[in-house]
């Protein structure tokens, strides 16, 4: 998406390459890099200082919005503000398996099977348990880092729903209807895995990327420089590429919630079939995060069939508002079609099994 | 085109809102209590990741060598990347912290969910510290609705219109939240207090006392409703929400 070059020593002043270096060592303090890097530090801390002073002053003015401008404007901050945490965390993931992993390390430890390899990998999420916007910027430092792009697609799928935080948060909310945790983690690992398999079957995978991010792969592979440097320099690249998706996608989500009045897929309610393609629908918009979706859903069991909420439970995690705007700064939108169609297709088919099963 | 400022510059936005609306005890209005650690640790790590990372020097984009017609396109659709989350982080820093209004209880429809949460509610035993959600969801699945005639309540909440019969019967509504703003559910109790417009409006909060009786109103679909000895206007609680 971004096309923006980073360049560090090589490419930059020498200067910079000074300041780098004292950065690192901390040693220099007293030379003129070290007074550069005070500024520099300082400059960064006066905006901090002005951003708060901004954010206490204004609301003196008293402004007031029409109750649907305010929803709209209260309902996409929200999902900034609950996503932002996840993201951060999976940017510093991303930062460590590309910066601070040994080169590697990942072909040590997976099987050299491709089918067993994915499989492993959509596991990778028990060790990491980010929510799937965190997984975006990992999933991005897993390519860099040699990941081939349907492994990748895998762990990105798989992730959000393998992971102790959703299993513990699902257990809990549908402990007393266990169909509901196994049918989602079978779901999730078996989606997540064909999808893998389809992908591995591609003639071009890298023809998937963007070409804005296959620049980035190309970018990272060339750094070289201090590790604290490159992971600042990777830290700025993926907030970059991240962040305005982020906020687009929190902007469309709390516009479609704003508009689409809800009870028309609560009144779809027990059908077997229309419920499992409303709760889809329900997942896709309201974008919550995986680990905690299952508490939301949890209210509407009276009203949905048990199969739509395990279609809610595989879908929403994988495929969302939120989530194809924060792809889409990976994959091309022909990908994200693909890829949004075919786990649609498959969560529903789980959805319809549990429904004629239970 | 795109500057790679634009990344520190909406980060550094979004947890500097997130750590000052934590200050001023506004956070509850945008996430639930529980992530509050988890969320401000974060903006407070992402906040030093920001400063520190002033020191590393990231120019901008040489031109690539994509045709002219599609840089053009790019170029603009930069552009509309950057306004787009200049007015997301702009209603950040502006626009003082809101709750969710009536709009969205009625979009959403109040008492489409049953909420669970804590256990079914019969509303045989005590009732004296039943809330909004509590007595919602009571109502709901109550099986001895004239178990629950005459039972006294006092609720807080805000106004939002019964849609079946606006003009006599009001919900005294709360957003129920189970994660963040963008899951909120509303729950409501109805009121009935004929052409109660004259002296309340939409989104006021409002004290409710009085007890419960069979709904008088014709048109609402709600079978039981509070029959309200006295509506007093309150002040919005510090959380809104209930949980």
């Amino acid at each position: 998406m971004s096309s923006t070059r980073f360049t560090l020593d090589g490419h930059g002043d020498h200067t910079d390459h000074d300041e780098n270096t004292g950065h690192e060592g901390h040693t220099h303090s007293a030379s003129v890099t070290g007074r550069q890097l005070l500024v520099r530090i300082a400059v960064g801390v006066g905006v901090v200082a002005l951003l708060f002073a901004v954010r206490a002053l204004i609301p003196g003015l008293g402004w007031s919005l029409p109750n649907r401008m305010q929803d709209f404007i209260t309902l996409s901050i929200s999902v900034i503000v609950e996503s932002l945490p996840f993201v951060l965390l999976g940017i510093v993931l991303a930062v460590i398996v590309q910066v601070w992993l040994p080169a590697g390390f990942f072909d040590r430890i997976l099987p050299k099977n491709p089918v067993a390899r994915r499989a492993c990998i959509s596991l990778i999420g028990m060790l990491l348990p980010v929510c799937e916007c965190g997984n975006v910027p990992l999933a991005r430092g897993l390519i860099i880092r040699g990941f081939t792009v349907p492994e990748s697609l895998t762990f990105l799928l798989a992730a959000p729903i393998l992971n102790p935080i959703t299993i513990i948060t699902t257990q809990q909310a549908f402990g007393g209807d266990p169909i509901v945790l196994i049918a989602r983690l079978v779901g999730g690992f078996v989606i997540a895995n064909t999808i893998g398999w389809l992908y591995s079957k591609h003639s071009d995978p890298d023809a998937l990327l963007t070409p804005g991010f296959v620049r980035e792969c190309a970018v990272a592979h060339d750094e070289s420089g201090p590790r604290l440097v490159r992971s600042l320099a990777m830290f700025v690249r993926e907030t970059t590429g991240i962040m305005p998706a982020l906020i687009i996608g929190s902007l469309v989500a709390g516009g479609i919630q704003t508009i689409v009045p809800r009870d028309v897929l609560v009144a779809l309610g027990s059908n077997p079939v229309w419920s499992v393609l409303a709760l889809m629908a329900l997942a896709f918009v309201v974008s919550v995060c995986s680990n905690v979706d299952a508490f939301f859903i949890l209210s509407f069991g009276g009203i949905f069939s048990t199969g739509a909420i395990v279609s809610f439970l595989t879908f929403g995690p994988m495929i969302d508002v939120k989530m194809l705007a924060l792809m889409r700064t990976t994959f091309t939108t022909k990908t994200l079609l693909q890829v949004s169609l075919l786990v649609g297709l498959m969560a529903a088919a789980l959805g319809l099994a549990v429904n004629v099963l239970v | 085109m795109r500057q790679r400022w634009i990344g520190v510059v909406l980060t550094l936005v979004a947890c500097v809102t997130t750590v000052w609306l934590w200050i001023n005890g506004d956070l509850g209005l945008y996430v639930h209590p529980r992530y509050f650690a988890f969320t401000v640790i974060a903006a407070v790590c992402g906040i030093v990741v920001v400063v520190a990372s002033f020191v590393v020097r990231v120019p901008a984009d040489e031109a690539t060598d994509a045709g002219p017609t599609r840089r053009a396109w790019r170029l603009g659709l930069s552009v509309a990347v950057v306004v787009a989350s200049l007015f997301g982080v702009g209603s950040l820093i502006v626009l003082p912290p809101a709750t969710l209004t009536s709009a969205t209880a009625d979009q959403r429809s109040v008492n489409s969910g049953t909420v669970v949460g804590a256990g079914s509610q019969q509303a045989t035993g005590d009732t004296a510290d039943y809330g909004v959600k509590e007595w919602a969801t009571a109502l709901r699945q109550s099986t001895d609705l004239q178990g629950i005639a005459g039972k006294p309540t006092t609720l807080t909440g805000f106004i939002s219109a019964d849609p079946d019969d606006p003009e006599n019967v009001f919900f005294v509504t709360r957003f129920f939240v189970t994660c963040c703003a963008a899951d909120a559910q509303p729950v409501g109790v109805p009121v009935y207090q004929p052409d109660w417009k004259s002296s309340l409006a939409l989104d006021d909060w409002v004290e409710v006392t009085g007890a419960f009786d069979l709904n008088p109103s014709v048109k609402s679909r709600q079978p039981m409703v509070i029959v309200p000895q006295q509506v007093s206007p309150v002040d919005e609680p510090s959380d809104p929400y209930v949980y």
